[in-house]
């Protein structure tokens, strides 16, 4: 495989016959703004949850949390400050890959993945135990929906702190090339950020 | 190659082992949480077949190899990175292969999309059959109700959509002379999404209980409690639109990052920019389709009650939900088809779009309108009532932009030079269905009208007519007018007109009844109706059934050319792999966006130019625009020069010549505006060699910014000289274009400031108007006379005579500017509009003039007395008139001397 790929590159310096290379008309980087647009398209698919969120609770007026039901609010809060102190140990992450510091780019990721894991396994335990299923009533399948869909997205983005921990070490990455670190962290940040959002509205308010 | 080799590799073996794997492990997972949740039965097919339609065509894809560089990049292994040269199609097997290539992704796209098109166009077919009388015929009330929402849900999310994204997969990229798209990979997975969204829609056919049949609005509380199919339907539109949405984010990367260098956004192609708020579109709405469709299927599967009333779910939440997606999904649907409609207008008619910003923005204003319409879909639905006046207002406020398009496009084609050709067809025939869609829509957002047509028959119709004539037309015109480029064959021009006037008319005679019936009150979506519709119905099915059979046509049409049909000309497809490089002109003029080298672009070059020496030379640009013959201006190169030649440096002098922004107000053709750049920027090299300097000149685009910069780029500047007005008059200097163009080039820029008024003494400009009477003797004695008396710069301007022989004027003209020539004077001219009095306002926005002289026939015979030409000037201006009177029989004689 190496040699194979070295011999394509040698191959392409010698009778380089393509088109030239793409010309960059905006400052912004692909990767980069793609990742965004991503992030917006995922916005409005925890919009079209919200929506159901608010005609259940706010239009049909219903008891929240259902009667006779009550929400470990504090649990979930120590929760909120694990996923959020693994976007501090993501951004550490990232400073080290771009100050060609290893042990601190491995170490910030491995961290990361396993405060998301912890999040995800606390976020498990708090379904066995919280006392009603989504097809007990509708604030249940609405609380179920919002958590579920973002500890979905939980798991999709472990899966890329993943890959992105693989990769750093087998020895990828450096203060030019941490692309493959920066785009897994701008995702990890978003759902942070759409935890503490889902948050204050099932739990706090 | 061995079985296992194959089993290994990429292809479509591997993908049938994943599918069975997939199953398999959807299966597997199901047994297994049945069995940890200890439920019964054990093996449940409704659940495992729910599971397995998510799992198996992830096995699929995987084993047809749209994960194999993700799966190497993500272990760290090493990946071949693309050199995006040469992984196009080789042969027909290479489009049945996973390709990063987007023109063979275009190709993709479009031949899966039209497979889908004459199914669901059967399905259609089959419905017209049943309805051709009352009662049952052929097929029983459930079928229909499953054919017309399958017919619905693979036209709208297997055909209009993607096919939009196959033309501009091919298309968008060469507009912006990007070399691919951004993600080339992701833009290959979403492609193979797409198929699996439709054969999971064709496979709902099989399930118990029949296919879907909710229609492809598929309202809960219906829907979640239909069989089987149901699901089918819940799961294909995810894959569906995790295609649309992967394929509108790489749009709009693409869009942005990869342009060609020079092109702005205000210089982008209307195709480019209908996909760039196409793609916002879908990015920001089907998130919410997808949420809709996920809570219909827990609701189905996993016993929720997102929709149950009794447990505190809420009904109407699904039609919010699902509005909030599908009316911005008509626009996703439409906006493709105006971005190529202007393109094909613009083309067939040789005129750059009338109104191109107009354009761009009506587009934005339709993606921002459209997000506040949804509820005009539900105004019969029982939800707040509230909302329904302010929906029907948002509902006729988005007339107005669609408004604009439509006539821009009219003005597009007026006075243009028409070349009726197949494309054109369809995209006159786009306009007016669409106008007469568009009508019956705002009909629709009427509330009490809306009330009362309902769930009829007029609603079928109006869709149609916005959907077919308006959609599929527009792709009809985009595939016929881009097949040449696609196939490198030409299609047959007669069977492209017959294809156009069949499906015209019969599509005319088969919807546009249905209007009738539907005001009638003619309920949709029932296989039955009442007998007082039959014969309307009857000459619709009728009528449909043509329809169908016109496109056959385009079939055979299409098939044939692409494998026998003549070369299309200019056709380089095959030589220009290596695509040269490219540079953008003129803003935003419709067409052709991007050019090779050495294309179009009318470029004055003096004659007898230096031979280029062995050093390499300095090269000075200059730029100016109105101030181009100035006297200082030309000195200040004179001085350059000879310091350049004192150096013993070889030298190059090009001036560009942005032409004017007509102030708002006056209407113009681009043309004159263009012929007059070109007019002052001769007299500048013509003044320019008689101080002994030999140089190239090019007008250029209006903002002086990008054509400073462009040329900066086409023919390299050692140091730039940039002309304006005084402070007070110039617009360039109001643009801090001094200091913008000082920052960004890095180079040298002196700023020169020409006040032509203070020229005068030196030189006096004359404007000299005259149409039949050009070369009449009076007319040139009175010019050789001024000329005699002191410098004079003449600029004679011809306005074009009412019959339209531009030819005639153009050589009155130049014979004209012969004799002037020939007496050593200075003189450029310009036939301009055939209004004599509007053309002289044009042309003192062009020319700065000092004098006028007008020459006209004797009185009785001049209809420019007539209408008091002259008092009219004198009134307009404080400049002096001079009127000349050449007889007829003089004019003959100046025309033959």
């Amino acid at each position: 495989m190496e040699s194979a790929s070295v011999a394509v590159e040698h191959a392409a310096e010698h009778e380089h016959h393509g088109p030239p290379p793409a010309n960059r008309s905006s400052r912004v980087e692909a990767q980069f703004l793609g990742m965004l647009l991503f992030i917006i398209s995922e916005v409005m698919l925890f919009g079209s949850f919200f929506t159901a969120y608010f005609f259940i609770r706010v239009v049909g007026h219903a008891h929240w949390p259902a009667t006779g039901t009550k929400l470990p609010v504090a649990v979930a809060g120590v929760n909120t400050a694990i996923l959020v102190s693994s976007s501090l140990t993501m951004h550490w992450a990232l400073l080290s890959a771009k100050n060609e510091n290893r042990f601190g780019m491995r170490a910030g990721l491995a961290s990361t993945f396993l405060l998301g894991v912890t999040f995800l396994t606390v976020q498990i335990n708090e379904y066995v135990h919280v006392g009603f299923a989504p097809h007990d009533h509708a604030q249940g399948t609405i609380f179920y929906g919002l958590t579920g869909l973002h500890g979905a997205h939980v798991f999709v983005g472990l899966n890329l702190l993943l890959f992105a921990t693989i990769r750093a070490f087998r020895g990828h990455f450096n203060a030019k090339e941490h692309r493959g670190v920066e785009v897994p962290g701008i995702y990890w940040h978003f759902v942070d950020v759409m935890w503490i959002v889902v948050y204050t509205t099932i739990y706090v308010i | 190659m061995t079985m296992a080799a194959r089993l290994k590799a990429p292809g479509w073996y591997r993908a049938a082992l994943g599918l069975i794997i997939g199953f398999g492990v959807g299966m597997g997972i199901d047994v297994g949480l049945r069995a940890l949740y200890g439920w019964h039965p054990l093996v449940d097919w409704t659940a495992i077949v729910t599971v397995g339609l998510i799992s198996s065509p992830f096995g699929f894809l995987i084993g047809i190899g749209c994960f194999d560089y993700w799966f190497r990049w993500a272990s760290g292994a090493p990946t071949v990175p693309e050199d995006h040269s040469g992984h196009g199609a080789r042969s027909w097997r290479d489009y049945f292969r996973v390709n990063t290539d987007h023109k063979v992704i275009g190709l993709q796209y479009i031949c899966t999309t039209f497979f889908f098109f004459v199914v669901g166009g059967v399905m259609a077919m089959v419905m017209r059959a049943e309805l051709a009388a009352p009662g049952t015929q052929f097929i029983s009330p459930n079928t229909f109700n499953g054919l017309f929402s399958v017919h619905a849900s693979l036209m709208i999310f297997l055909f209009i959509i993607p096919v939009f994204a196959g033309i501009a997969n091919y298309v968008i990229p060469l507009m912006i002379g990007a070399p691919d798209m951004a993600f080339p990979r992701l833009n290959a997975l979403s492609y193979w999404l797409l198929p699996i969204g439709g054969i999971i829609m064709l496979l709902s056919f099989l399930a118990p209980g029949g296919s879907f049949s909710t229609g492809w609005t598929a309202y809960a509380p219906l829907s979640t409690h239909m069989p089987l199919g149901q699901t089918f339907f819940n799961i294909a539109i995810q894959f569906a639109g995790a295609s649309s949405i992967a394929t509108a984010l790489n749009f709009l990367v693409t869009i942005i990052t990869m342009r060609a260098p020079g092109m702005t956004f205000w210089r982008m192609p209307l195709l480019v920019w209908a996909n760039f708020t196409t793609s916002l579109l879908v990015v920001i709405a089907t998130p919410f389709i997808a949420g809709s469709q996920f809570f219909v299927l827990f609701d189905r599967t996993l016993g929720t009650h997102f929709f149950d009333p009794s447990r505190s779910g809420d009904v109407l939440m699904y039609q919010h939900v699902f509005w909030f997606y599908s009316h911005p999904a008509v626009y996703i649907m439409m906006l493709p088809g105006f971005g190529i409609v202007s393109e094909v207008i613009s083309t067939h008619a040789r005129k750059p779009i009338f109104g191109y910003r107009m354009m761009a923005f009506s587009l934005m204003a339709i993606v921002v309108l459209g997000f506040t319409v949804w509820a005009h879909h539900m105004f019969v639905s029982g939800m707040f009532p509230w909302l329904r006046v302010p929906m029907m207002l948002t509902t006729m406020l988005i007339a107005v932009p669609t408004g604009i398009k439509i006539f821009s496009w009219l003005a597009t084609l007026w006075r243009g030079v028409i070349h009726l050709r197949t494309p054109l067809l369809f995209a006159l025939g786009f306009i007016t269905m669409f106008t007469l869609g568009g009508i019956s829509g705002i009909m629709l957002a009427v509330i009490p009208f809306d009330i009362h047509v309902s769930d009829t028959y007029f609603v079928v119709a109006h869709i149609h007519y916005v959907l077919f004539g308006g959609s599929v037309f527009t792709i009809f015109a985009g595939i016929y007018h881009w097949f040449p480029k696609m196939t490198g064959r030409m299609y047959d021009e007669t069977l492209g007109r017959i294809h156009f006037w069949l499906s015209f008319v019969f599509f005319n005679l088969t919807f546009g009844p249905m209007h009738l019936v539907g005001i009638d009150g003619m309920p949709r979506r029932v296989a039955d109706y009442a007998h007082q519709y039959a014969t309307l119905n009857a000459i619709i099915s009728i009528s449909a059934f043509i329809f169908g059979l016109s496109f056959l046509v385009f079939v055979y049409n299409i098939v044939a050319s692409w494998r026998h049909g003549p070369l299309a000309e200019g056709n380089r497809r095959r030589a220009d792999r290596g695509r040269r490089p490219i540079r953008v002109r003129g803003a935003g003029s419709g067409a052709r966006g991007v050019q090779g080298e050495g294309t179009g672009g009318r470029r004055v070059r003096s004659h007898g130019r230096h031979d280029r020496m062995s050093a390499q030379p300095h090269r000075i640009l200059v730029v100016a625009n109105e101030t181009v013959g100035g006297r200082a201006l030309i000195e200040t190169v004179k001085r350059r020069a000879e310091e350049a030649h004192e150096r013993g440096e070889p030298f190059e002098v090009t001036v560009i010549c942005p032409q004017n922004e007509p102030r708002s107000g006056y209407v113009i053709y681009e043309d004159s505006v263009r012929k007059a750049a070109e007019n002052r920027l001769a007299t500048t090299l013509g003044q320019l060699r008689e101080v002994g300097i030999e140089a190239d000149g090019e007008v250029m685009d209006p903002d002086p910014y990008s054509a400073t910069m462009d040329a900066i780029a086409t023919y390299g500047a050692d140091e730039i000289i940039i002309s304006t007005h005084p402070g007070t008059r110039s617009g360039w200097l109001r643009r801090d274009l001094i200091d913008r163009v000082r920052e960004d080039s890095g180079l040298p820029v002196e700023h020169l400031v020409v006040d032509l008024d203070a020229d005068r003494a030196h030189m006096t400009r004359t404007l000299v108007v005259a149409n039949q009477t050009v070369g009449g003797g009076p007319l040139i004695e009175l010019l050789k006379r001024k000329g005699t008396e002191g410098p004079h710069n003449f600029v004679v301007i011809l306005p074009q005579g009412e019959g339209g022989e531009h030819g005639d004027a153009e050589a009155r003209l130049a014979h004209t500017l012969d004799l002037l020539h020939g007496a050593g004077l200075e003189a450029v001219g310009q036939v301009m509009d055939p209004d004599p009095f509007t053309a002289v306002q044009n042309a003192l926005q062009f020319y700065p003039a000092d004098e006028i002289v007008v020459s006209t026939f004797p009185d009785e015979r001049s209809g420019w007395l007539r209408s008091h030409l002259i008092e009219r000037i004198k009134a307009s201006t404080s400049k002096p008139v001079e009127h000349v009177v050449v007889t007829a029989e003089q004019a003959r004689e100046g025309a033959t001397a």
